[in-house]
C-alpha cells in the first residue's frame, strides 16, 4: 500500500511529509531543499526555484501566489484586488470563474497548482523509492467550499487521490499532539511568506472546530524584508547622495544583506552589515558598512508586529473568547522565529506559545500526521521497547562490563569473548547484571551460573563467549560458550525490563550520585587488574629467562614484584600505580639486556657464518624461529 | 529426525481427521504467511532505509560543503570587485589563490556572458533590450558548479527583443 503523503500548499511556499515509522519525516524536494517555492510557468511545465528565477524576466508568463486565486470568481473583490498588483493576466474563464491567461492560452488556477503538486509528488516518490498517489492536502481555515473543491481537483489534476483536505491551523495543532491534550481552545498565529492567519480552535472529543478565523492576507516576512531593505538604502542615500535601489545589482545584494541581518537578529543582538564595493561614484568604489542591533530592527519592524494585533483581537471578539480561555497558542510560520513576535504572542495570550524549530514545516507534518491516521500507520505503529538500563557482566575486581547499553532498542543482542583470570582455571562464574553503576556490587544481580569443563590453561587463553539476547518481550538470554571444546550453558531471565518507572528511576538517580566515588572505585580496581597482569607477566618472564639475565637484575625485579603484591590488594591507588609503573620499568631493563645479548649473539654468528657451509647456515636461520611455548615478545 | 518418521507413519496409517487440528495448522499457517510478510517488509524497509541514508549521507555531506563554500563564495566576490578597482600585485595573488584552494575543491567558475540564459543554473535579475532574446548580458554576481552540480547560481541581466526596458525588481 503506498504512503499519504501531507502537503501544506502556500502561497509562496510548500512543503510535503510523510509517516515513516510512526514519526513524521519532512521530505525534501529534487534540489534538497524542505520547501518549494509555489512559483510556475506553466508553458514550460517548471515549477520551484527554477521557474522563480525567470520571473523579472518573464512576469506575465510566471505564475505566483495563484492559490489566492482558487476557487474564486473573476468578479471577487479580492480577485479584482489581486489584479492590480499581479503582473500575470487574470480573465474570466467558464462559469465566471478567475483564470490565467498566457500567450492566448488559458489556466485554470487548479491547473497551476496541479504542476507544483506535480513536482512535489515526483520527488516525494524519488526519495520514497515508491509510487505516491494518495495525499492530504491543508488549506486556510477560511477557505469556502469552492476553494476547497478547487484544491481537491489540483490534487486529482496531479494524480494524487485527495484523501482529505484539512485547515492549517488543524494540522500544525496535530503537529504538537494537542489532540491528545485535554484543551478546549486553540489558537494558531500564522505568519508567513507573504500572508498572516490566526484561527481559534475548538476542540472537543478529538474534533477540531474553527470557532473564528482571520487575517491579512498581504502581510508576511517579504514586509518585514522590505522594511529592512528600506531602512539601509535610505542609510546609504543619507551618507552617499546614492539610492541603491535603483541599480538591480546592488539592490540584489542589499536584498540578501537584509534578509541575512533578520535571520542572524533571531538568534544574535547585533549583527554587521558588510557590503564592499557596493556601488561606484566618479569613479572611485563606495563601500556599506553598517550595524544593525536587535533593538533597532524591533522598532523598525513595531508596526508590522502590531498590525497583525489587530486581526487578533478581531477573531477573539468574533471567537467569543476570552485570552483567558485559551488553553494553547500555535505559531507557525518563519516569520514566527522572531523573538519579539515570540514575546508579544506570548504577552498577548498570558502563556507560552508552542513552537518547533521550524515553524515553516509543521503544517505539512500534521497533515503527514493526519494522512497516518488515514492509512492506518499512526494505530497500526510497532512499538518497539527499549533496556532502561544497561545489561552486563561482572569480570575480575567485581566491575560491571556492560553489553547491551541502556535505551538499546529491543530485540538485540550482543557478545563478547572474555578469558580466564587465573592459570588453569577450569570455569567461569558468569554474573549477569543490570544498572549503570561501574561496580557490580552497585547493580541488581539478575541470575547467575556456572560454565564448567575448560580444560586447563594459561589465563588469559581460554575463549568465552558471553552473548546477550534480550527478545521483543524483555526476556533475556545469556549464554556462555567455550569456544576450545564447545561447552556451553546458558540461562533466561525473564524480570530484566520489568522493573517499575520508580525502580529504574531510583538506579539511574543513584548512578548520577554516585559518579565520582564510583569512577574512583573503578578506578582503583582497574589499578590493581593491571597490577596484578603485570606481576603475573613479570614473573612468567622471570622463569623463561633463567639464566640469559644478569642475577641482580631478576633480583630487582623479583623484588618489585613482592612490592607490588604487597600494595596491590590495600586501597592505595596512587601506591600501587608508582608499584606498577617500577615494576614495568624493571622488566624494560630485562629486554633491553636481551636484545643487546641477541645482537652480540648475531654479531657472533656473522663471524662464524663466514666460516661455515651454505648448509650449516640454514640451519641457523631455523633455529632463529620462535619455538612453541616460548616468549617471543 | 526421529520426529519426522514417525510424523510420515502417523500420515499414512491415520490420516488427520481432527477438524480442530486442521484448524489450528490452518491458523498457523495464515500466521506463518502473515509474519513472513511482515518480516519481508521489514527487511525491505530496512534495505531502503540503509539505501536512503547512503543517499542523505552523501546528500548531507554535499550540503555541508556547499553551505561553507558558499559562504566563501561572497569573499571571492569581494576580491574579484577589488580587483577592478586596484592594481596590486598582491591583490593578483590573493585572488589567484583562492581560486586555486576553491579548484581543488571542484569548484568551477560557470563562463555564461554572451550564452543563453538557463533558469536551471541562473537567475534574472534585469532585463535590458538586447538583438535577440535570451542572452546574457552581464553576469552581476558569478555563478559556480561544485563538482558538476550547482553550488551558486549566477544572478544575471538578460537580453529581451521587446520594445522598451524592462527594469523589473
Amino acid at each position: 500500500m503506498s504512503k499519504i503523503i501531507g502537503i501544506d500548499l502556500g502561497t509562496t511556499n510548500s512543503c510535503m511529509a510523510v509517516m515513516e515509522g510512526g514519526k513524521p519525516k519532512v521530505i525534501p524536494n529534487a534540489e534538497g531543499k524542505n520547501t518549494t517555492p509555489s512559483v510556475v510557468d506553466p508553458t514550460k511545465r517548471t515549477v520551484g526555484d527554477v521557474a522563480k528565477r525567470q520571473l523579472v524576466m518573464n512576469p506575465q508568463k510566471v505564475i505566483f501566489s495563484v492559490k489566492r486565486l482558487m476557487g474564486k470568481r473573476f468578479k471577487d473583490e479580492s480577485v479584482q484586488r489581486d489584479m492590480k498588483w499581479l503582473p500575470y493576466t487574470i480573465k474570466e474563464g467558464r462559469d465566471g470563474m478567475a483564470v490565467i491567461e498566457i500567450d492566448g492560452k488559458t489556466f485554470t488556477p487548479q491547473e497551476v497548482s496541479a504542476m507544483v503538486l506535480q513536482k512535489l509528488k515526483k520527488d516525494a516518490e524519488a526519495y520514497l523509492g515508491d509510487t505516491v498517489d494518495k495525499a492530504v492536502i491543508t488549506v486556510p481555515a477560511y477557505f469556502d467550499d469552492a476553494q476547497r473543491q478547487a484544491t481537491k481537483q489540483a490534487g486529482e489534476i496531479a494524480g494524487l487521490k485527495v484523501e482529505r483536505i484539512i485547515n492549517e491551523p488543524t494540522a500544525a495543532s496535530l503537529a504538537y499532539g494537542l489532540d491528545k491534550k485535554n484543551s478546549h481552545h486553540i489558537v494558531v498565529y500564522d505568519l508567513g511568506g507573504g500572508t498572516f492567519d490566526i484561527t481559534v480552535l475548538e476542540l472537543g472529543e478529538g474534533v477540531f472546530q474553527v470557532k473564528a478565523t482571520n487575517g491579512d492576507t498581504h502581510l508576511g516576512g517579504d514586509d518585514f524584508d522590505q522594511v529592512v531593505i528600506d531602512h539601509l538604502a535610505k542609510k546609504f542615500q543619507d551618507e552617499n547622495g546614492i539610492d541603491l535601489r535603483k541599480d538591480p545589482q546592488a539592490l540584489q545584494r542589499l536584498r540578501d544583506a537584509a534578509e541575512k541581518a533578520k535571520i542572524e537578529l533571531s538568534s544574535t543582538t547585533e549583527t554587521e552589515i558588510n557590503l564592499p564595493f557596493i556601488t561606484v561614484k566618479d569613479n572611485q568604489p563606495i563601500h556599506f558598512v553598517t550595524k544593525m542591533t536587535r533593538a533597532q530592527f524591533e522598532s523598525l519592524v513595531d508596526d508590522l508586529v502590531q498590525k497583525t494585533f489587530a486581526p487578533v483581537k478581531a477573531c477573539m471578539k468574533d471567537a467569543g473568547v476570552s485570552t483567558k480561555e485559551i488553553h494553547e497558542v500555535v505559531l507557525v510560520g518563519g516569520m514566527t522565529r522572531m523573538p519579539k513576535i515570540i514575546a508579544e504572542v506570548e504577552k498577548y495570550f498570558g502563556k507560552e506559545p508552542h513552537r518547533g524549530v521550524n515553524p515553516d514545516e509543521v503544517v505539512a507534518v500534521g497533515a503527514a500526521i493526519q494522512g497516518g491516521v488515514i492509512g492506518g500507520e499512526v494505530s497500526d505503529v510497532v512499538l518497539l521497547d527499549v533496556t532502561p538500563l544497561t545489561l552486563g557482566v561482572e569480570t575480575l575486581g567485581g566491575v560491571t562490563t556492560p553489553l547491551i547499553q541502556r535505551n538499546t532498542t529491543i530485540p538485540s543482542s550482543k557478545s563478547e569473548v572474555f578469558s580466564t583470570a587465573a592459570d588453569n582455571q577450569t570455569s567461569v562464574e558468569i554474573h549477569i547484571l543490570q544498572g549503570e553503576r561501574p561496580l557490580a556490587k552497585d547493580n541488581k544481580s539478575l541470575g547467575r551460573f556456572i560454565l564448567e569443563g575448560i580444560p586447563p590453561a594459561p589465563r588469559g587463553v581460554p575463549q568465552v563467549e558471553v552473548k546477550f539476547d534480550i527478545d521483543a518481550n524483555g526476556i533475556l538470554t545469556v549464554t556462555a560458550h567455550d569456544k576450545a571444546t564447545g561447552k556451553e550453558q546458558s540461562i533466561k531471565i525473564t524480570g530484566s525490563t520489568g522493573l517499575s518507572d520508580e525502580e529504574i528511576e531510583k538506579m539511574k538517580k543513584q548512578a548520577e550520585e554516585h559518579e565520582a566515588e564510583d569512577k574512583q572505585a573503578k578506578e582503583l580496581i582497574d589499578a590493581r587488574n593491571q597490577a596484578e597482569a603485570l606481576a603475573y607477566t613479570a614473573e612468567k618472564t622471570l622463569k623463561d629467562v633463567k639464566e640469559k639475565a644478569p642475577k641482580e637484575l631478576q633480583e630487582d625485579i623479583q623484588k618489585k614484584i613482592d612490592e607490588l603484591k604487597t600494595v596491590k590488594d590495600k586501597d592505595d591507588k596512587e601506591a600501587i600505580t608508582t608499584a606498577t609503573t617500577a615494576l614495568s620499568e624493571a622488566l624494560q631493563k630485562i629486554g633491553q639486556e636481551m636484545y643487546s645479548k641477541n645482537e652480540e649473539q648475531e654479531k657472533k654468528d656473522e663471524t662464524d657464518d663466514k666460516e661455515k657451509t651454505g648448509t650449516d647456515a640454514k640451519k641457523d636461520v631455523k633455529d632463529q624461529e620462535p619455538e612453541e611455548g616460548e616468549v617471543v615478545n | 529426525m526421529k520426529f519426522l518418521t514417525k510424523m510420515q507413519q502417523n500420515k499414512k496409517t491415520t490420516p488427520i481427521k481432527n477438524d480442530k487440528a486442521q484448524e489450528q495448522i490452518q491458523k498457523l499457517q495464515t500466521d506463518l504467511e502473515m509474519c513472513n510478510a511482515k518480516y519481508l517488509r521489514a527487511l525491505a524497509d530496512y534495505r531502503n532505509l540503509e539505501n536512503r541514508l547512503t543517499q542523505e549521507k552523501m546528500r548531507a555531506l554535499f550540503d555541508i560543503q556547499k553551505r561553507t563554500i558558499t559562504t566563501f563564495l561572497s569573499l571571492k566576490d569581494d576580491i574579484d570587485n577589488a580587483s577592478l578597482f586596484e592594481e596590486n600585485e598582491g591583490l593578483k595573488l590573493v585572488k589567484k589563490k583562492f581560486e586555486d584552494i576553491l579548484r581543488t575543491f571542484g569548484v568551477e567558475k560557470m563562463e555564461i556572458e554572451g550564452k543563453e540564459f538557463s533558469a536551471d543554473t541562473m537567475e534574472c535579475i534585469q532585463t535590458k533590450p538586447g538583438e535577440k532574446d535570451n542572452i546574457v548580458l552581464q553576469v552581476h554576481e558569478q555563478g559556480y558548479l561544485l563538482n558538476g552540480e550547482l553550488l551558486r547560481v549566477a544572478k544575471v541581466t538578460v537580453s529581451v527583443t521587446t520594445k522598451a526596458e524592462n527594469i523589473t525588481n
